[in-house]
């Protein structure tokens, strides 16, 4: 493993790959920076653009941006009390009482070293435990592979909305966007309705910038009705030298809270959609519970935005760890990397350490690098990105439309796929109103054509014959726990009338 | 938002089997040579989002409760103001196809600024001419990708 990483590293350190690492951290800390705006919806609109790129490059930056926005966040929730994203609601629970108390470069400074020390030890965990679990996978026959997915979309339904019924709908709704195109067996045209555009299937950057980001385009619009699109632009007080600088001491005092907290983002991180969110909101509560002052919490702790940006952050490396150990995203952001792996021609699973090891190891690098380059960044650009996000909403909104339709143009299909990503931002809009979970969708989506072939060669290798399932106990497993999953979350939405005993939702990005 | 569910729950029913019995057997061939016919997974799909859909209903229908302290997540008037937005931004679609992404794009961009409330011309002019110039060099000349 270890030759790997020094083999690939001088195709890393290469002006072209470096530069693009550096583009993407610097795009998706202004982006998580800036309200309204989040990671996912930088990724899908990014995506377009990387075709050019060569596959290394391509990931690489587009990790870059994930990493960026999820410690981008932390600026808008320190400095102006509004999160840049959810997870990073907790961060403004003592980063503004630290702004107003004159200490915001000293919280900012101490998000951004948590957000880089969670995840390194995210990024070593992912390189560590990735390869063995693959190996691990690689004895898992279509029969095992068909339950596995089944449970991750069930599971996803159940953890990412207010209603179990609203998230297993949305991932049918992915799983039947999946369906148009030629049929893998017969090789006719499916679902198609007569237009050729749709015989390769529905594409996947029409979806993606469509329901992702023209539709959070469109309900920050929406949100300017009668007249609303200011930020709080307060001046920000700033206090003595001693309260801009973090000491040492600061620092080892807030040091077992963020390796605990990169703890809990890595263990959540890799469960499929319990997300970045539930991992700062729980390493929060446990900070509060271990600290020396607790009274301090809610007032301007530093150990609160220690816990919940390492946490929010170590869960981003993590998250990848089920893509490159079993092709299963469990987020947004994870599930638009599968799509960008896939556009770029490498199939994520167990088999890429096998066909495309050089490539893998490559970006364990480069995430190693982004790390580096995201504490560079974020450190020489905080005062650039403070003023940024003082941007009004009206410069911002209609130059991400216009990047939009520009990216669904790009992907190939003309037109046609630009009109195709105006239904799905129609579509992506009624969801987000409506409360219908994105993640199992797009997961849905993605995992979609898998599931079929899986299903169909299951159907085969069995014989259509369920008792032929007992020669495979591990897809029993799995479709034990769907099951289980199904039963449990339906007759909690139906029986269940206390809406407090339904656990919090989480949409994670 | 219990109204708004029992609404939108029949709605996607009624889609749900409409895709299931006319839909799908319209636009799916049924034939196979030996494995499972192509219309398996989209009828198993569909199948499933109305079966869902029933669960929706009945939670609106007979679980109030479930439903305590959510608002509505439409409002008459804003779908108004939703629906002028999308107006604008298909008429730019329009006008991008029909005169290029250098011709159309400022109509887009200058549209949902005055669309959001800006009115000096001084900020809204350069907005809606740099960004589109900016896209469309980097994306025909550095990327080498096509752009309308």
């Amino acid at each position: 493993m270890l030759e790997l990483m020094l083999a690939t590293l001088d195709d890393v350190l290469t002006v072209d790959v470096v530069s693009h690492i550096a583009l993407g951290v610097f795009i998706g800390y202004l982006v998580g920076a800036l309200p309204g705006m989040n990671r996912a919806t930088a990724i899908a609109v990014a995506l377009p653009f990387t075709f050019s790129m060569s596959a290394l490059s391509a990931i690489c930056f587009l990790i870059g941006i994930n990493k960026g926005g999820a410690a981008g966040s932390a600026v808008s929730a320190i400095l102006i009390n509004v999160p840049g994203e959810p997870s990073s609601v907790v961060t403004t629970i003592d980063g503004y009482p630290l702004t107003r108390q004159g200490k915001s470069q000293k919280a900012l400074k101490m998000g951004l070293l948590a957000s880089v020390i969670g995840d390194v030890l995210a990024t070593i965990t992912l390189i560590l435990i990735a390869a063995p679990l693959a190996n691990l996978a690689l004895g898992i026959g279509p029969v095992e592979l068909a339950a596995i997915l089944l449970f991750a979309i069930t599971f996803i339904a159940a953890v990412s909305g207010h209603s179990f019924f609203k998230g297993i709908m949305s991932g049918f709704l992915g799983l039947f966007v999946a369906t148009p195109g030629i049929d893998v067996e017969t090789g006719m045209p499916r679902l198609t309705f007569g237009f050729y555009d749709l015989f390769d299937g529905v594409p996947l950057l029409a979806v993606a910038i469509g329901t992702l980001a023209l539709s959070e385009m469109l309900v920050q619009i929406d949100k300017g009705w009668r007249g609303n699109y200011a930020h709080s632009a307060d001046k920000f007080p700033s206090g003595s030298k001693e309260d801009r600088e973090l000491s040492l001491a600061e620092i080892r005092e807030c040091m077992p809270t963020i390796l605990r907290s990169s703890l809990i983002g890595i263990v959540l991180g890799l469960l499929p959609g319990l997300g970045a969110s539930i991992s700062s909101f729980m390493s929060y509560a446990v900070a509060r519970k271990r600290s020396k002052h607790p009274e301090l919490f809610g007032k301007g702790a530093l150990e609160g935005v220690a816990a919940a940006e390492s946490a929010d952050n170590a869960t981003v490396p993590a998250s990848l760890i089920p893509v490159f150990a079993i092709g299963v995203p469990g987020s947004l952001s994870t599930a638009l990397l599968m799509g960008a792996f896939m556009l770029h021609g490498l199939t994520p699973g167990p088999l890429i350490f096998r066909d495309d090891a050089n490539i893998v190891f490559g970006i364990y690098n480069g995430m190693i690098l982004a790390a580096l380059l995201l504490f560079l960044i974020g450190y020489v650009g905080q005062s650039f990105f403070a003023k940024i996000i003082q941007a009004p909403d009206t410069m911002i909104s209609p130059v991400v439309v216009l990047l939009c339709i520009g990216g669904a143009y790009v992907e190939g299909g003309g037109m046609f796929n630009v009109y195709l990503m105006m239904v799905f931002a129609f579509v992506g809009y009624f969801m987000k109103k409506f409360d219908f979970s994105f993640v199992t969708f797009l997961v849905g989506f993605i995992l979609g054509p898998m599931m079929e072939l899986t299903l169909r060669q299951s159907l085969i290798l069995t014989d259509n014959n369920p008792a032929k399932l007992l020669d495979h106990p591990i897809a029993i497993v799995f479709l034990v726990l769907a099951v289980v999953s199904v039963v449990r979350l339906s007759s909690v939405n139906l029986l269940r009338l206390d809406p407090a005993t339904v656990s919090e939702p989480t949409d994670r990005v | 938002m219990r109204r708004a569910d029992i609404i939108a729950g029949v709605i996607l029913l009624a889609l749900g089997l409409l895709m299931l019995f006319v839909i799908i057997p319209a636009e799916a061939d049924g034939d196979t040579w030996s494995g499972v016919s192509p219309l398996f997974f989209p009828t198993l799909i569909a199948a499933g989002f109305c079966l869902a859909c029933v669960g929706m209903l009945v939670q609106a229908i007979f679980r109030p409760g479930s439903y305590v302290g959510m608002e509505a997540p439409v409002q008459l008037g804003r779908i108004g103001f939703f629906a002028l937005a999308c107006i604008i931004v298909l008429g730019a679609v329009f006008a991008i196809h029909a005169f290029g992404f250098l011709w159309g794009g400022p109509f887009l961009v200058a549209g949902l600024i005055l669309f959001m409330g800006e009115t000096r011309w001084y900020r809204i002019v350069p907005m809606s001419i740099v960004p589109v110039v900016v896209i469309y060099f980097f994306v025909t000349k550095l990327l080498n990708a096509p752009l309308p």
